[in-house]
């Protein structure tokens, strides 16, 4: 296949103790090389679930909860003393959009920043095979959860759910199950092929002038066209790609979440395993990396807990930034706790206390959100490996536009809500930020928009503000 | 509609909480579902179902398995997101890569069972239909009942060369029908609701479609396809024919038991697990459904009725127990007439539990009371409110609530609200009655309301609040309007006011019904235009 060269199958997964080690993608992929001196637009998105203090970001940043991120801080932006909104509602409709919630229409009402910067770059249709990969990690949740979905169109559609374990992440990247062979799963592809042309046949019919649809129908037929193409061209497998699949680690297989959980997370009350869910959560963003790296996909989200995810902690973790956690020590000595667990629930419980009471409460606080920032460390890492080097010689992470930011901030409050931007090729400066005390994380979206040109968030639809902050701008 | 009522109180009580002058101000009234004041002169757009929509995974597997007589594996399906309870809103019925995995591997499995069982062929016999040979005879045979119409030419043709390919592939005749059938199954016309944007109004088929989706959560049966073909459903009599007739079926009875798993907040239970039980869990909302069911298809009781239905019908022993009544036989009627702690639907465990699903149950029953049964609309607290606690950390739900009605940042909304759910705070989170809560304070079940025409209206035990709370006219309109946006698979708009004021004369007139509800929407001009562009 001329212009490829194909990669050794090798275990990449750092779950394993190995490092990720893909060569340079200009080896790889000589025939994206040359390009590769200006960067293609990627943009990656995540965000965290819950709240993330305010007073966690104040003073010694990465001293406490966010430790595991000290090896970013000179090279992302970190934005100190953002408004957003409280409660669980308006922040996620805020969240990466700009939009005010508006009750009873539970999707996020505008389209996220991501989407708006892709689509100026890739105004017909995103690039690569898997147009979009959103994955993420959740204990279990009721509510909410079409804020866990990213927005596709202008209209409240949101282009796709995440993919909850590493099986069904390696489904939508390699159109097979970790457990089938290449082979049969090749022998599956060819036999399902005749199939397939004749059902995106009938697509094509419906995307077309002949059947006369409106362009919203079209839209909503043509993704799920590409949906299919996406599955029929996974299947082919990467030798289209010139990237081959990795073997996962086989205690995440087959990998649902529940499996964290001792009784398969029938009863709200148990505990899941932290480290296991860590680890689904880690192999996971693998997975993610290699697609960026392979140019599979160029926009992606992770989802480090939804919001309201509900359970609760067993066993121990010991944080990068060296924070260790016993949950079971610390469940034994939890009162008030409700049905949503542990997790949820220490977001609730510091506006109940004061003095040492308060104290604890934020102890407990600051344990259930650490995984979450170790495993966004975990992300970044990964795109900032020397394996995820570009050709003009900045990794993925420094070339992508990247955002991450939390739902909400201490106490279900919107008042310093955590962001962090990555450099972007050079656009935004690194290092801590502290904003005007109005500054708004809308604010904060217009500017990322308006750096690259993009359509600014739509006034009619958000919070009613103006400006910018040019304070993270290189 | 609700959006802009949501965006005109925000103006009046966003950021007023507790600002002088503004504490204790109650949330604005609002519109009167239904709207009957609005100015109908002017018709205003359509509200027909968008042309295309994809189909629930449910109203997949349903089709598939009622079209072809089979059962399919509906596990490999992905699972659905709800919106405001629904499976069906527009927006969230989006293409998902989990969906087309889903929908490849129950076509597959099925396809593979199929094989086995030596059933390719669905037990129509390869025939003769017209020059291109029996093949086309059996596509139309299976065909017709997956895409809910007559195959085209093009699509004949299509088919038939699929066939061929894969025969020409070294498959085996059976092996290409299950083939080919497969890719009926994928094809958008099985997946999507495609309707033509010719004319103005749905042909036969569509209406016959829009009309099995709505009541049986399935497309139409041969009945009622055959109804359409010979045009009987261009008369509302003929539709209100082929509605009475549907509304007898199983399947619907499983339509209006999804509706009251969405409207009554059923899904909750599937995160939270309140008996700790999965199963059990299903038996208390089997309950709840099954009342439902009793109360609107058995007894054709006003909507209301479910308010201050004085039996239930457990479905199970233990679901007897928790209800209260231990020695009520499984899936029979049991009378509670007289019993004091009985609020019809509204103490059903599985309700309690799944309207009570946080921290501060009495709000969130309160709050399904007044948003979902009478339609009323509450802002989300301003900006800087926290979850705070006026009351102490060990007062009694009722406490902490009088504590909220006394606090000049609470009182606003909370004592508008509130009173819904003082009736039922001796009930646990899992619907087990308590005397005394976790704190050792005395649970209490008396309170005052305030009624749609500012009254106040005192009760005592949870049986007078719902006999009291029946009474309020806002109930059957406020049901109505759900069922109208699940027929229509869409939130209302203010848009909407002049067809849904016109849609609840007509079901007020028919007798306030579950039967007049589905009529009333089935029969109204809404259910029948098209709406190119939506």
């Amino acid at each position: 296949m001329t212009g490829i060269v194909r990669l050794r199958r090798r275990t990449l997964l750092q779950g394993l103790g190995a490092t990720i080690a893909l060569p340079f993608l200009e080896e790889m992929l000589p025939g994206r090389a040359q390009a590769m001196d200006e960067p293609e637009r990627r943009v990656i998105t995540a965000t965290l679930g819950g709240g993330l203090a305010k007073e966690w970001q104040a003073g010694a940043y990465f001293d406490g909860v966010l430790a595991p991120l000290a090896p970013f801080a000179d090279r992302l932006c970190f934005v100190r003393g953002l408004q957003g909104r409280s409660s669980h509602g308006p922040a996620n409709a805020l969240l990466m959009t700009g939009a005010d919630w508006i009750k009873d229409v539970p999707v996020t009402t505008a389209p996220t920043i991501d989407w708006r910067l892709m689509k100026q770059a890739y105004p017909e249709r995103f690039p690569g095979p898997i147009p979009f990969l959103n994955f993420g990690v959740k204990i279990r949740n009721a509510e909410y959860v079409l804020n866990e979905a990213r927005v596709w169109d202008d209209g409240p559609n949101p282009i796709g759910f995440p993919h909850y374990t590493p099986n069904a992440l390696f489904q939508a990247i390699f159109g097979r199950l970790p457990s089938q062979s290449v082979e049969d799963a090749m022998g599956e592809a060819q036999a399902d092929a005749s199939i397939l042309d004749a059902v995106l046949d009938q697509y094509h019919f419906y995307t077309g002038d002949g059947a006369g649809l409106s362009m919203a129908s079209r839209t909503r037929i043509s993704d799920h066209a590409d949906h299919i193409r996406s599955l029929e061209s996974a299947i082919g497998g990467l030798d289209l790609m010139g990237c081959d699949a990795p073997e996962l680690p086989a205690d995440v297989i087959p990998g649902a979440i529940e499996d964290a959980f001792p009784g398969g997370g029938a009863n709200a009350a148990e505990r899941a395993d932290v480290s296991h869910v860590i680890r689904q959560f880690n192999v996971m963003a693998d997975l993610f990396v290699l697609a960026m790296r392979c140019d599979l996909s160029r926009f992606g989200h992770a989802v480090i807990f939804p919001l309201a995810a509900h359970g609760s902690w067993r066993g121990r973790f010991t944080s990068t930034g060296g924070a260790m956690v016993d949950y079971d020590a610390l469940r034994a000595n939890v009162e008030d706790l409700n049905r949503h667990g542990d997790w949820h629930n220490t977001n609730h419980l510091l506006p109940r206390h004061s003095g040492e009471a308060l104290e604890r409460a934020f102890s407990l606080a600051e344990a259930y959100r650490q995984p979450g920032i170790d495993m966004l460390a975990h992300l970044l890492d990964g795109l900032d490996a020397p394996e995820s080097i570009e050709a003009n010689g900045a990794t993925i992470l420094e070339n992508s536009i990247f955002v991450a930011a939390s739902e909400l901030a201490t106490n279900h409050s919107g008042d310093g809500v955590f962001h962090v931007l990555g450099p972007a090729n050079g656009t935004f400066r690194s290092g801590l930020v502290d904003v005007a005390p109005d500054a708004t994380s809308r604010q904060l979206y217009d500017t990322v928009l308006g750096a690259f040109d993009a359509p600014l968030i739509d006034p009619e639809v958000a919070v009613g503000e103006a400006g910018s902050i040019p304070e993270v701008l290189a | 509609m609700r959006r802009l009522l949501a965006v005109l109180i925000l103006l009046g009580c966003n950021g007023a909480i507790g600002e002088p002058g503004a504490a204790g101000a109650p949330p604005a009234e609002a519109m009167p579902p239904g709207n009957p004041g609005a100015d109908c002169s002017d018709p205003g757009p359509g509200n027909a179902p968008t042309l295309v929509r994809r189909l629930t995974g449910s109203e997949y597997a349903s089709t598939i398995e009622a079209a072809l007589d089979v059962e399919g594996d509906r596990s490999l399906l992905a699972g659905e997101v709800r919106t405001r309870g629904f499976l069906n809103d527009y927006g969230t019925l989006i293409p998902t890569s989990q969906f087309v995995l889903g929908a490849r591997d129950f076509g597959r499995a099925l396809g593979e069972r199929l094989l086995e069982d030596g059933n390719a062929w669905l037990g129509h016999e390869p025939r003769a239909a017209g020059a291109n040979g029996c093949i086309e005879g059996w596509l139309g045979d299976v065909g017709e009942p997956l895409f809910r119409r007559p195959l085209d030419s093009r699509e004949l043709s299509a088919f038939r060369m699929l066939f061929q390919t894969l025969a020409s592939e070294g498959q085996s005749p059976d092996e290409a029908a299950v083939g080919t059938l497969r890719a009926l199954l994928l094809a958008p016309q099985t997946t999507y609701r495609v309707e033509s944007p010719e004319g103005d109004v749905a042909t036969s088929f569509e209406l016959a479609s829009r009309l099995a989706f709505f009541v049986t959560g399935a497309g139409p049966d041969a009945a009622l396809r055959a109804a359409a073909e010979a045009g009987e459903l261009a008369t509302d009599d003929g539709v209100t024919a082929q509605v009475e007739r549907l509304l007898q079926t199983p399947a619907a009875a499983r339509t209006l038991d999804e509706f009251a798993y969405g409207w009554l907040h059923l899904d909750t239970l599937e995160g939270l697990t309140p008996t700790g039980d999965e199963a059990f869990d299903q038996e208390l909302v089997a309950s709840a459904q099954a009342l439902v069911r009793a109360v609107w298809l058995e007894d054709e009781g006003e909507l209301r009725d479910v308010f201050s239905a004085d039996y239930v019908v457990p479905a199970s022993a233990r679901a007897a127990r928790r209800q209260g009544v231990p020695g009520a036989a499984p899936g029979e009627r049991y009378d509670v007439a007289g019993d004091a702690r009985r609020a019809g639907i509204l103490t059903e465990p599985a309700v309690l539990a799944g309207t009570g699903a946080d921290s501060f149950p009495m709000i969130h029953r309160a709050l399904f009371v007044y948003q979902d049964v009478l339609c009323q609309v509450v802002p989300e607290p301003p900006p800087g409110v926290t979850e705070a606690q006026p009351g102490g950390p060990t007062d009694s739900e009722r406490e902490q609530s009088d504590a909220r009605a006394a606090d000049g940042n609470c009182t606003g909304c909370h004592s508008a609200f509130d009173p819904f759910a003082h009736a039922f705070e001796p009930y646990g989170f899992s619907g087990e009655w308590r005397d005394e809560d976790d704190y050792g304070n005395a649970t209490r079940t008396d309170g005052v309301f305030s009624a749609h025409d500012g009254g106040e209206r005192p009760y005592r035990t949870p049986a007078e609040f719902a006999a009291t709370l029946r009474e309020d006219p806002r109930i059957n309109p406020c049901i109505l309007e759900r069922f109208v946006e699940s027929a229509w698979g869409r939130a209302l708009t203010d848009a909407d006011a002049c067809d849904v004021a016109q849609i609840r004369a007509r079901f007020e007139s028919l007798g306030s019904t579950y039967a007049a509800a589905v009529l009333a929407i089935a029969t109204h001009s809404s259910f029948v235009v098209k709406q190119p562009g939506r």
